[in-house]
């Protein structure tokens, strides 16, 4: 049925559920998983003045948040070999996470997309708003939301 | 991986390409599919004074809806026998489409509720808003939305 399963995840605990639910479906399906961690470019005020000088500031964070997105996707990545599945990790740098992910699927040929939601109500849901939602609008791939 | 998978419908194509993609996954999974079509009552507006709306016409009105909600469902029953996947169907008078959805798919015990979406952005998409996001917003099962 699936070929390809595009799992993106921000290591929270939410997302562990559809990663658990996600690693079943492609064994299932025999389809193989790409596990994707987006982080958010830097803003471009930060390279700016009064900031300008803190280029070493900003690179230390920079190799931190690509620590941290490496460590939530080797988790996924243990998870998937232990049931068999093929695995591949991609850590991007994309604009916003929905943009990142709307492409990688794209880009990557997958067949589905399967992430979380917090699933907001009310106003929260219009001032928060939520990833899953713009990658619902914008992705021609079939998403499949978790709570 | 999934046992029992709820399907609405509302006839139209893109319902259409869910309902196919919907038996696939059952029969990979060795789920049954429920096939669900909600009635919306007749508005209420209907009952009150300066409409000629008899009685007689309102429950013309009712039965000519339910005959073709039961047309709908049909055709997803005929294309899940064809797959040898096993299969009911629900039609139901529910407030609005989304809270009977939400409620069957509950009350029927599902695990999958698997859907289009007309996918609207923008302005479209506050002014109608879409039965899809609201269901994924209330819904405790998970949801697979089609485009």
């Amino acid at each position: 049925m699936f070929k390809h399963i595009l799992i993106p995840t921000d290591g929270s605990p939410l997302s562990e559920k559809a990663i658990a639910a996600g690693i079943a479906l492609a064994k299932e399906s025999g389809a193989r998983i790409t596990g994707y961690h987006v982080l958010e470019a830097v803003p471009a005020r930060l390279y700016a003045y009064p900031y300008r000088g803190e280029e070493e500031a900003i690179a230390e964070f920079e190799e931190r948040r690509q620590q941290a997105a490496r460590k939530h996707i080797a988790e996924l990545a243990r998870n998937a070999r232990k049931q068999g599945v093929a695995f591949e990790p991609v850590v991007q740098t994309a604009r916003t996470p929905y943009e990142g992910i709307v492409k990688a699927a794209q880009e990557r040929d997958c067949d589905l997309i399967l992430m979380s939601s917090h699933g907001r109500r009310g106003l929260a849901r219009l001032a928060v708003g939520s990833v899953t939602d713009k990658v619902i609008q914008m992705s021609k791939v079939p998403v499949l939301v978790y709570r | 991986m999934f046992k029992h998978i709820l399907i609405p419908t509302d006839g139209s194509p893109v319902a259409t390409k869910a309902v196919k993609a919907g038996i696939a996954l059952a029969k990979q999974s060795g789920a049954r599919v429920t096939g669900f079509y909600a009635v919306e009552p007749v508005p209420l507006h209907l009952y009150g004074e300066g409409y000629v709306a008899d009685k007689k016409m309102i429950a013309e009105f009712e039965k000519r809806q339910r005959s073709a909600a039961r047309k709908h469902v049909a055709a997803l029953g005929r294309e899940a026998r064809k797959a040898g996947v096993p299969f009911d169907a629900v039609v139901q008078t529910a407030r609005t489409p989304y809270e009977g959805i939400v409620s069957a798919a509950q009350k029927q015990n599902c695990d999958l509720v698997l859907m289009a979406s007309n996918g609207r952005r923008g302005l479209a998409r506050l002014a109608v808003g879409s039965v899809t996001d609201k269901v994924i917003q209330m819904s405790k099962v998970p949801v697979l939305v089609y485009r």
